[in-house]
């Protein structure tokens, strides 16, 4: 695993510790020098100073004018190349480095073209949006998911998605601003549940001093080298604020400063013992340039370390989706992302959704219902099996990540296998396969025993699309099966086809097609919701017979805007 | 109340009831030394506040425990 610490300089006691912290560790630590400090002597002395003496490395705090990502087109011009200017005239070099908590594809071309200098930037809070807003008493207007929890290649036309060739990509290397809990960054707030120890206290995650989810989330971030050909990276960011007199941590600050040491301290220990390596921004971004394609998958697993649920998550990123695979659902897709549709948007005052920062989704069962409780369901997938009249919804049965390949660009993810028992007796043994592809995603069923008689499968897919957990206009989208079509106008329409081999929805609002493909199926059918189900629902139903295995295939595609 | 949260700092308490549902909503003591909610029903002393700040932590089960990575890697 790779590390980066980085701290944000200022003239305060609180710095002052949190620098002597990493000085006597013999962390080398990246300094995110605020522009709106450049013109402080005292503080720019310092940070060169610490910068020839430690080798620490100088980036670039884009903060001149605020949030850059949400500044006019000017603002965002005039403040970033103002802000790199003076970094030069200070230093006498451009910074390798810059960011802040989001950077839209604007902001990054605008560093691009104005310092390539700049290779590697902070460009985005993982999984920070709906739950962070609402858990902040709708006051933070960060809209930032969707995308990656470690490195990526921003592409040029949104920020969030990975490029997915050399053409597509903006030029930079791009890291969150912190590592999150990958379990948590699904179900809740993970600002909370994050490489933020002082943000673990504001979360109640603590018990005073004890403070074991600290190293439980580092080893989190270790344990994701054994899912990837290339090291993880865990990025340490708490600004000086959070350590003296923070009131939204209720801990003493000697306690928080306690909390802060040990963690770093476990860092330098790892790092010590060979365990995980020490890097600047910078130095990540080479890193990362060297040893990781573009276009290439990352994955991740989440175990819960928090709650005991026994809760797993496995994420998969790549060019063409993200795709979130809800273990404890069966091995359900819970969050979908279609990158393929290379949908564009930029943020800030000049954009039609001036602050959502988010890629939308076509499949996000938190935010939009998911398996059924009170009403109809929403937004996921599942396999239902019908044997003789009753239905059984695989969601309904937990599993757990048994392999995870790694094959060129393909990633095959192995689940323990369920038994699904009807009313009469019968059983029926399944293991869900995925493999994730650049095409899209093959989900397998591999039937390890079964009792006699009939059984019928139904891979089920229910989408939407959106940024929030409020549903969108769904009129324009529209579906249908192989190549009859009709237009989404909310009346429970359906096309259905014997034999039919693919069920679509075409979403120009995400500029996505996704496709529920099936070779050998009995049926296919594509339907349409209501106002009160706004959702579109894709179904293939295979007979079971002697079949050993059943596949579909999940595919997903750019279309045009409307 | 614990010996951590016997600190003398400007701490800015939230409601327990809000905070239960992971939102912040900040809350005040009265004249009357009862802490009460502007966005739900809660009012209470600050012992009431911290006893369900320390029911809060309850839902992890996990928070006094270490996980290594070799446990993490066979959960």
């Amino acid at each position: 695993m790779i590390v980066n610490i980085i701290q944000r300089p200022e003239k305060s006691e609180a710095y002052e510790f949190q620098r002597k912290v990493s000085i006597d560790l013999g962390l080398r630590v990246t300094i995110a020098l605020p522009a709106s400090l450049i013109e402080e002597k005292e503080v720019v002395d310092l940070v060169k100073s610490d910068s020839e003496k430690y080798g620490h490395e100088v980036m670039l705090w884009l903060d001149a004018k605020g949030f850059p990502w949400l500044l006019s087109r000017e603002d965002k011009n005039k403040s970033i190349k103002d802000s790199i200017e003076r970094f030069k005239t200070v230093f006498g070099y451009y910074p390798k480095a810059a960011g802040h908590y989001v950077l839209d594809s604007e902001c990054i071309k605008i560093i691009r073209d104005c310092c390539p200098e700049i290779r590697t930037v902070i460009a985005g809070c993982f999984e920070e949006g709906v739950r962070v807003f609402h858990g902040c008493n709708n006051s933070w207007y960060l809209f930032s998911e969707g995308m990656s929890w470690t490195g990526w290649y921003p592409s040029r036309t949104h920020s969030l998605r990975p490029a997915a060739d050399e053409d597509d990509w903006s030029g930079v290397v791009a890291v969150p601003h912190l590592s999150r809990d990958l379990v948590q960054a699904y179900e809740g707030r993970d600002d909370f549940f994050a490489s933020h120890m002082p943000n673990v206290q504001r979360g109640l995650g603590n018990e005073g001093r004890i403070h074991e989810y600290d190293y439980n989330l580092i080893d989190q971030y270790r344990m994701q080298d054994d899912f990837n050909g290339f090291d993880s990276y865990y990025q340490v960011h708490v600004s000086s604020w959070w350590l003296k007199g923070c009131p939204n941590v209720i801990d003493s600050d000697d306690i928080t400063r306690e909390n802060y040491v040990e963690t770093m301290k476990y860092i330098a220990r790892l790092c010590s013992e060979g365990k995980a390596k020490g890097m600047t921004l910078s130095e990540y971004g080479e890193y990362y340039r060297k040893n990781i394609p573009i276009g290439g998958q990352t994955v991740g697993v989440g175990k819960d370390i928090l709650y005991g649920s026994g809760k797993q998550y496995f994420w998969l990123f790549g060019k063409s989706f993200r795709a979130v695979v809800d273990i404890f659902q069966g091995g359900s897709i819970g969050d979908l992302r279609p990158y393929a549709g290379r949908y564009e948007a930029v943020t800030g005052l000049d954009s039609d959704k001036p602050l959502m920062g988010s890629y939308p989704y076509i499949i996000q069962s938190q935010f939009r219902t998911g398996v059924k409780n009170h009403c109809c369901d929403g937004s996921r997938t599942t396999l239902i099996a019908e044997h003789n009249g009753e239905k059984l919804d695989m969601c309904f049965y937990p599993t757990k990540i048994k392999e995870v390949f790694r094959n060129g660009n393909a990633t095959k993810l192995v689940l323990e296998p369920v038994v699904m028992e009807f009313n009469d007796g019968y059983r029926i043994k399944v293991r869900t396969v995925y493999v994730f592809t650049d095409d899209g995603i093959e989900i397998y069923r591999q039937i390890l025993e079964r009792s006699e008689g009939e059984c019928e499968f139904c891979e089920y897919i229910k989408g939407c699309y959106g940024f929030t957990e409020y549903p969108e206009e769904m009129r324009g989208i529209t579906f249908g099966v192989d190549d009859v079509t009709q237009e989404f106008k909310y009346r429970n329409r359906e096309v259905s086809r014997e034999g039919g081999k693919c069920a679509f929805a075409e979403i120009p609002q995400v500029t996505a097609r996704v496709e529920l493909c099936a070779d050998d199926a009995e049926n296919v059918t594509a339907r349409e919701g209501n106002l009160f189900e706004p959702y579109y629902l894709l179904t293939a139903k295979q007979k079971i017979n002697n079949a050993k295995e059943t596949k579909v295939c999940l595919k997903m595609k750019k279309i045009q805007k409307i | 109340m614990s010996e951590n949260e016997k600190d003398t700092k400007n701490i800015t308490y939230r409601c327990p009831c809000c905070f239960n549902r992971f939102i912040d909503v900040t809350i005040e003591k009265d004249k009357d030394g009862i802490y009460r909610c502007l966005k739900c029903g809660f009012n209470g002393t600050i012992d009431d506040v911290l006893n369900a700040y320390s029911n809060f932590r309850s839902r992890y089960k996990l928070r006094g425990t270490r996980i290594t990575l070799d446990e993490q890697r066979r959960m």
